[in-house]
This record gives structure tokens, C-alpha cells and sequence, in this order.
């Protein structure tokens, strides 16, 4: 069985707990304005330019190979209770090839993270939590239509899917990517703490603050009319964000 | 008033052209004055001279007494005076001295000489009084001083310290700073070393702390001491805007952790960030099993303090001196002393050599056609070994005998025998053999295995035509050569460097060697890697004739493409169980959390890694120091083996450390 992935990242540790790799999937239902992953929409391989300079993006890998590439680190993960992170790209998109993964993984022992749009079938979703320790689970807007408008799909799904994890028993880390004049509101952080306090399952809520890494990639990608520019907050603003939903919530709030 | 941040203000301030002239006027009276004088105490009476007459200065800032009055140099003053002159480089036995004072030591080297009997040790004996009683009768006269300030703590303790035994934490550390000065600028030499510092002090923080003293007022008082090791040494940098003066960047070496690392070491790390300077070095011997807290509190200080400190694998160096045959009791108690230098706290003085390891590879190469590369290697240390025996460095030092008095006092292992410090047949001699460009060398294999033995693309002699050509002509092969993977990559290829590793440390234990004589091979190149470029030719790795080669223990410059954790795991590929010396400096480009750092040098040592040293630094911020320095008065990195002000280095050296490879988080 093989899968597309588009990059396969060390030391990443913003990515779930400790020190982790984390395996890029290629291949989205969603298209946020604000995405720094364009290269993970599409599912087939694409070409990125620049300056004349062609780049691959997107491999075909065996299970095996992934796994391998993934075990390398074994010796930080086991001193820093880290693990192996599925990305993308929304891992969903490739049912089989995640479930292979993570079981794998878990039979080498390691730790394992889902990041995840929560945008599939529930059934799919809890399927691979068999072996999911931690999901990271995108909270992007609190306000359906909003949603659709700016993702391209409504949030019923997700949030049925979010509450159906958690009645499940998967332990969650809610992701809120927050973008300035997008969802930059009293009313969202408090749909954000709303969500998180009526789970029982939630172990964090992470801020992820816009950053506009993805515009270059657009370029590279010959897609420029996709290029939404937004604001970049400052360090103080991201500061803000989370002690305003720090005031209404228990659990712990933190950047990402 | 003392005051720790306006004594940080003076440092920055001060003018790095100023330097200790007092010393050299009065050293160049002496040497008329004492021309004729031909007595066994020679020296001895030169060094009392000297301490009666100097100034003894105090700021009203200071927490302790000790500082020298520097002054620009007048036309004409070129060269520090040498009539006293120390290599330095060593860990004097301070905690013998706050114990039983230079008095005591003096008495037991007397009852020595008098029970050996011969001329020899009566001179040596004599020598020491003589030098001790100079160094309390200087210590009287600033104890007066400090009583004319108004500052009676001080006065107390130079009424009794170093001569007599410390009897609380201010004078303890009063004793050691009056020595460590003494020895740095008027004896004249740079890097003397702390030694194990938080063991020998613990008694007397302890006691501080239950006659009601806070850990707080003790820190402070601590980071009042160590800030003197900036005030001595200046910001420059030895090798740039060199000054006439013998301390100038002298880089002073506090050790702590080990085999029990106490409550004490971690005020140690707490009262450095206090400061967040680049003197003293702090040096962690670090037990990947220590004690939780301790190593919590090393991550802590190495994610504020990034280059000032740095931190060993305990195992792997005891490991490796024992199974050189050191006894466990003095291997546990290993220190640095100087950039990387490994040595026995004061049971020896430095001995080093860096062994020009790329250029004698280049020589083997050249000697003859070679049909594979474990016959290379074979060669290749044999020629290394022959080189180190030739150039044994105990040669060039005997003739220091004489005038590092308060040195031999001071390494009291050799002092208790009436030996001077640099007497042959001390009780420890010590060998550091440095071992540079080891990724140069390791990768240069890989190619000739590659393209030579291997695919046989070129014959051996075409090979080394082209380099002999310095790759003229040859771009396209150069281009290919470098778009290898080389070392540092967690792959297959490093295997070669792991080779030439090993051959260059099996080189060193070929060496012949006295019963008293330890050889300890680092993997460590100072500034070797670019020192040794202009006599180095093109190399097989790519590397042109005038390129610098690899630094330390890191690959050749941006060879390593996958990041740290691959990084780490290619270095922890070197044989270290086999060195003690040397160092891995990492950069990253942003902050890096004290449990990122943990997990990630704990991980390398469980691999079997020698040593971590980071730099947090990004390429914008140094280039932005390269042209408004001003700016960048506090910016500090790692240099090799040690903390040095960016801003101070010549314009090579801050090229090589933009040319390093940055990590992000």
C-alpha cells in the first residue's frame, strides 16, 4: 500500500508533545484563504517554481518507507515523550494509509498524533483513533456560514464529528488557527471556549496565530490568484487571543 | 555601595585598548634592578617585588577586592613583559587553599623538602614562603584599603585570606579571587580555571545558609564574584586588536555537576544568569542520571545563558580515563580548564597539541597509489602518530619551570613532591592531542571510495592530478562531489568520518608513553579549521586549496541538510568513548526551550555524545553587528570552545560563524 505525502519533517515540536516527526499528507476538502499548506491540496504530485528552479512536490511512500523514515528519531522521542504526527493535507483523505501508519507506529511503540480538519466520516474518524493517541483537531470558526465561506465547507460535520470523537474517549487538543478580520472576535474565542468546556476529552486548546508562509508557496505553485493577504498579528495580539479565552475556560490555552 | 549592574556597565565601557601597564613599568625596573641577582629565588623575590609595589585599587560597585588599573598604551609599549610568565591553561587546588590556606600549604611542602633532604626541594620549599608570605603582605595592603572605603567585610577578610584558611562564603570567595588575579595579570597568562568549583565551595554555603544568610543574598553575592572574571579580561579577543597585556581574553573556566552535583552548583547557574556574561565559562559535567533537579535548572540556565555555557557527558569522559588507566578517584573530579582542554583539576597542567590532521591526510594521499581506503587509513596513522611523537610539547615547557612559582604552588599533587609544575617527572602529565578537520578527512574518503576504488570513474593518479590542479577545469566533477551526501546526514556515508575518527585516535595510542603520562586525543580544531587553510591543499571532498576545513566535531560547512536530529545522530557516530576534549557547537536561529534542549542533548548522549554548546543567534542579527557594531555590545556566541563577543572577532572569524549552519524550532 502506498500513500502521496509531500514531506516528512524531524524535529518538529509544535506538532503534538516532545520532540516528533511528522508525515505531510497530500490531499484536502478544504481550501481556508489562510492556508501555509497550498501544496497540500491537491492529492497528485505537483510541479513548484522558482527562479526556473523545478521541485517535485508530492512521493509516493510504502507504509514501510514512512516508517522507516519515522523511526530514525526513536532515540528524542523516547527522551522527550514524543512521537510521530500526521498531517497534511487532512490524513483522512487517505484512510488506509493513515490506519496502516498508526497501527504500525503503535506496534514500534511510538507515540502517535492526528492533526486533523475533522472534515470525513465519523466512522472513518473512529477508526483510526484506535491508534491515535492525541488528535489535534482544527477549530477554525465558530459561525457555520463563516465557515463555509472562508473553508468551503460548513462546521455541522466537523462539530458532530469533534463530539463524537470525544464521547469515544479520543483525547483532543482543539487547533484554532486565528486570523485578523476573519475570526478575530469575542464572539469566536467564546465559541472556542464553549466547544472545549462542554467536551470532556480536551487535554488544550492551541492558538495558531496567522502567518502568511503559504503566499510564497501559491506562487511556486502558479497559483496566485489564490493569494489572500490578511494581517500579521503581533506577538502581543497572539498574547491577547489566548488570555481572552483563558477567561472563560479551565483548560489550558497556549500558542501552538 | 556594591552593585552588581553598574559593575556590568564598567565592563561594557571599558576601552579594550587599555591594558595593565603598571605591571609591565615595574617589571622593567626589576629586570635592571635584578639583572645581576643569581640566587635560587630569583623569581620569587621578582614576584614579591612586583606585589609590593602595584596599585591596589577598589570601585566603590565592587563586592570583592581584586581589580587592576588599566591605562591606554603609550607609543613604544608593544609586548606584555615576560620576565614572569605563565602559560596558565590549569585549575589551581583553591579548595586546599580555602581549607588550609597558603600557610598551610607552604608548612607541608616544608616538611617535605626537610625530610627529602636535597638541595633541590629546600629551593623549591624556600620558593614557596617566600611567594606565599608576597602574596599575604599584598593582601594587608589592600585589606587597608578596603578599610579606608569603609568596606569592613572586605578588610576582614584580606587580613586573613588566602594566606590564612577561609572561615565564611564572603572570604572564601575573597581568597579565590585575590589568587585567580594574581595569577591572570601579574604573573601574566590567560585562561586559569575554577576548577570544581560548587564542591569545594558547598561546606561554605551551607554554613551561610544556617547562620541565616538567603539564597538569594548568596547568589548575588556569588554574581558579585563572578563578574570579576569579565573585569580582568576585557571584551577583545585574543587573536584581533591584540593588547599588551596577558590576560586579554582570557577565558576562565567554572565547572560544576559531576558524580554528586549539590545544591550549590545550581546557585552557581543561578547567580551566572544573574550576570548573563561571557566570564566565567560554565562548564556542566553532567551524569545523564543526575539528580532531576539539577538538570532542570542546567536547561534552564543553557536556554537563557545559550553559548556561556556548556555542558559534557560525564560517562563517556570518566569512561574514557579510566579505561586509560587513570584512577577512578581522580578521573571523577576531570575539569576544563581552556577552550575544550580537558584535564585532572589540579593534579596536572595543560599539556596540547593540535595535530595538522588535513594536511598530513593531503601528504599520505600524495605519497603513494592507493588501491582502497582501509589501506589509507592504515597509512595514514602511522604518519599522524609519527607526527605527535616529533612534536612532543613537554619539550617546549621545562624552561617555565621557574618562573610559575604560585602556579607550581598551586597544582599541590606536584607542589607536595617539591616538583615545579612543569617538571617532567610530575605526578600527572597530561596530553591533550587535538584532532581537526575530522569531517574533512571522513568525507574525502567517501569520495575516493566513490569515484576511485568504487566506480572507478578516475584512476588514482588522475584523482589526485585534479587536486593538485585545485579542481581548475574540473567544475562540473566539483559540483557533482559537493552534491554528495556527506557527513552529517544520519545516512550511510558517515561511516567514512567515523573511520577517519578512529584512525586519528588510534594514532594517538600508538604513541610511546611514560608511566606518569596520559594521551587523550579530542576531536577539536580551534581555529585551525581556517588558520591551516592557506597551507592546505585541495582536498577530495571538494574543499579548494585556502577553503577552511570542518570545525570541531561538525561537518564540513552546510553539509548537513536534515536537520538536528540527523546532525546529532551522525556525530554521536564519532568513537568519544575513546576522548575526553573537544566540542559540538549547534546554532539555532530562534530561542529554543529548555525542554527541547534536554530531550535533545540527552538523546546525544545516550548515543554516546561528548559535548553540547549552542549559540541562539540569527544570520540577520550577525550581519546587522558586521556593520553597526556599536549595536551589539553584549552579543555574545560560541567560538570553538568558549563565549566570545561577536562584535570582537576579526572579520574571518565572524564570516566562519555566519557560515554555520542554523537551526530552526
Amino acid at each position: 500500500m502506498k500513500g502521496i505525502v509531500f514531506n516528512i519533517q524531524r524535529f518538529c515540536i509544535n506538532d503534538g508533545p516532545g520532540i516528533r516527526t511528522t508525515v505531510f499528507f497530500k490531499g484536502c476538502p478544504l481550501r481556508c484563504g489562510w492556508c501555509h499548506n497550498p501544496e497540500s491540496h491537491s492529492g497528485d504530485i505537483e510541479i513548484m517554481c522558482e527562479n526556473g528552479k523545478e521541485e517535485i512536490c508530492g512521493t509516493y511512500m510504502s507504509v514501510e518507507e514512512v516508517i522507516a523514515e519515522v523511526l530514525k528519531d526513536r532515540v528524542f522521542y523516547d527522551h522527550s515523550d514524543g512521537g510521530m504526527t500526521l498531517s497534511g493535507g487532512e490524513p483522512l483523505m487517505q484512510l488506509d494509509f493513515a490506519y496502516e501508519l498508526l497501527k504500525q507506529a503503535k506496534q514500534n511503540g511510538l507515540h502517535t498524533c492526528v492533526e486533523t480538519c475533522g472534515f470525513a466520516k465519523t466512522e472513518d474518524l473512529l477508526k483510526i483513533a484506535e491508534f491515535t493517541d492525541i488528535f489535534l483537531y482544527d477549530w477554525k470558526l465558530t459561525d457555520s456560514e463563516l465557515h463555509e465561506r472562508y473553508t468551503g465547507v460548513s462546521n455541522r460535520l466537523i462539530l458532530e464529528n469533534l463530539k463524537a470523537m470525544d464521547s469515544a474517549g479520543s483525547k483532543i487538543i482543539l487547533r484554532c488557527p486565528v486570523i485578523p478580520d476573519v475570526n478575530e472576535t469575542d464572539d469566536h474565542f467564546c465559541g472556542i471556549a464553549d466547544v472545549a468546556n462542554s467536551l470532556e476529552n480536551i487535554v488544550a486548546v492551541e492558538i495558531e496565530p496567522y502567518h502568511s508562509l503559504g503566499n510564497n508557496k501559491y506562487k511556486k505553485l502558479g497559483k496566485t490568484e489564490r493569494i489572500q493577504s490578511f494581517r500579521q498579528p503581533t506577538e502581543q495580539q497572539a498574547e491577547e487571543w489566548i488570555a481572552k479565552i483563558q477567561r472563560q475556560t479551565e483548560i489550558v490555552v497556549k500558542k501552538a | 555601595m556594591a552593585d552588581l549592574l553598574k559593575l556590568r556597565e564598567l565592563v561594557f565601557e571599558s576601552d579594550n585598548k587599555a591594558c595593565f601597564i603598571e605591571r609591565d613599568e615595574i617589571l622593567g625596573r626589576l629586570e635592571t634592578e635584578m639583572a645581576d641577582y643569581d640566587k635560587p629565588d630569583k623569581f620569587a623575590v621578582i614576584f614579591s617585588k612586583l606585589l609590593s609595589r602595584v596599585s591596589v585599587p577598589i570601585n566603590e560597585n565592587d563586592y570583592f577586592a581584586g581589580r587592576v588599573v588599566e591605562a591606554l598604551p603609550y607609543e613604544g609599549l608593544k609586548t606584555a613583559n615576560s620576565l614572569l610568565n605563565s602559560t596558565g591553561h590549569l585549575s589551581p587546588d583553591y579548595g586546599k587553599v580555602l581549607k588550609c590556606g597558603l600557610k598551610g600549604i607552604v608548612s607541608e611542602i616544608r616538611e617535605i623538602a626537610r625530610e627529602k633532604g636535597d638541595a633541590e626541594s629546600e629551593s623549591f620549599a624556600e620558593n614557596a614562603a617566600v611567594v606565599a608570605t608576597a602574596v599575604r603582605d599584598y593582601c594587608s595592603r589592600y585589606a587597608e584599603e578596603a578599610e579606608k572605603a569603609g568596606f569592613s567585610e572586605m578588610a576582614e577578610a584580606l587580613r586573613t585570606v588566602p594566606y590564612e584558611p577561609a572561615y565564611d562564603f564572603y572570604s572564601a570567595l575573597q581568597g579565590i579571587w585575590i589568587l585567580h588575579m594574581i595569577l591572570s595579570c601579574y604573573i601574566g597568562a590567560r585562561d586559569y580555571a575554577f576548577g570544581n568549583f560548587d564542591k569545594y565551595m558547598l561546606a561554605f554555603y551551607e554554613k551561610a545558609l544556617a547562620d541565616g544568610k538567603t539564597e538569594a543574598e548568596l547568589t548575588e553575592l556569588l554574581a558579585g564574584f563572578l563578574i570579576k572574571a569579565n573585569e580582568i579580561c576585557g571584551r577583545g579577543a585574543h587573536n584581533y586588536n591584540t593588547k599588551p597585556i596577558l590576560c586579554q581574553s582570557s577565558k576562565q573556566y567554572l565547572n560544576i555537576g559531576g558524580e554528586d552535583p549539590n545544591k550549590f552548583s545550581t546557585v552557581c547557574l543561578k547567580a551566572a544568569e544573574l550576570n548573563n556574561m561571557s566570564q566565567p565559562e560554565i562548564v556542566v559535567r553532567l551524569k545523564p542520571d543526575a539528580d532531576a533537579e539539577f538538570t532542570a535548572q542546567v536547561f534552564r540556565s543553557l536556554a537563557v545563558l545559550t553559548d556561556k555555557v556548556n555542558v559534557y557527558n560525564y560517562d563517556t569522559i570518566f569512561k574514557c580515563l579510566t579505561d586509560r588507566g587513570v584512577h577512578p578517584d581522580i578521573a571523577k573530579d576531570f575539569t576544563y580548564s581552556a577552550c575544550c582542554t580537558f584535564d585532572l583539576h589540579y593534579h596536572n597542567p595543560r599539556g596540547e597539541y593540535y595535530v595538522p590532521t588535513v594536511q598530513i591526510f593531503l601528504e599520505v594521499l600524495h605519497g603513494k597509489k592507493y588501491t582502497s581506503t582501509e589501506e589509507i587509513l592504515k597509512d595514514y596513522t602511522a604518519a599522524l602518530s609519527e607526527d605527535m611523537k616529533n612534536r612532543h610539547w613537554i619539550k617546549s615547557t621545562e624552561n617555565m619551570r621557574q618562573t610559575t612559582l604560585l602556579d607550581s604552588l598551586l597544582l599541590t599533587d606536584t607542589a607536595m613532591e617539591c616538583k615545579y609544575a612543569y617538571d617532567k617527572d610530575r605526578a600527572y602529565c597530561l596530553n591533550n592531542y587535538f584532532l581537526s578537520g575530522v569531517a574533512t578527512v571522513g568525507d574525502s574518503l567517501m569520495v575516493l571510495d566513490t569515484l576511485v576504488f568504487k566506480e572507478k570513474r578516475y584512476s588514482y593518479t588522475e584523482f589526485m592530478k585534479i587536486l593538485d590542479e585545485n579542481y581548475e577545469n574540473n567544475e562540473e566533477l566539483r559540483s557533482e562531489i559537493l552534491s554528495y551526501e556527506r557527513f552529517g546526514n544520519d545516512g550511510e556515508n558517515d561511516k567514512y568520518t567515523a573511520m577517519a575518527g578512529r584512525a586519528m585516535v588510534d594514532a594517538v595510542d600508538k604513541l610511546p608513553k611514560r608511566d606518569n603520562e596520559y594521551n587523550i586525543p579530542g576531536f577539536y580544531s580551534l581555529e585551525r579549521d581556517n588558520r591551516w587553510r592557506g597551507e592546505t591543499g585541495a582536498s577530495p571532498d571538494g574543499r579548494k586549496h585556502g577553503e577552511p576545513f570542518s570545525e570541531n566535531q561538525s561537518p564540513t560547512y552546510g553539509a548537513d541538510k536534515n536537520g538536528i536530529t540527523a546532525l546529532l545522530k551522525s556525530v554521536a557516530k564519532l568513537p568519544f568513548e575513546r576522548t575526553a576534549g573537544g566540542g559540538l557547537n549547534l546554532t539555532f536561529s530562534q530561542k529554543v526551550s529548555p525542554d527541547v534542549l534536554k530531550a535533545l542533548v540527552l538523546s546525544y548522549f545516550s548515543m554516546g555524545g561528548l559535548h553540547v554548546g549552542i549559540s541562539v543567534i540569527d544570520r540577520k542579527t550577525l550581519e546587522d553587528a558586521m556593520v553597526h557594531p556599536e549595536k551589539y555590545k553584549s552579543l555574545t556566541v560560541r567560538l570553538y570552545g568558549f563565549s566570545e563577543y561577536f562584535i570582537s572577532l576579526p572579520p574571518w572569524q565572524q564570516l566562519a560563524i555566519l557560515n554555520r549552519t542554523e537551526y530552526s524550532v
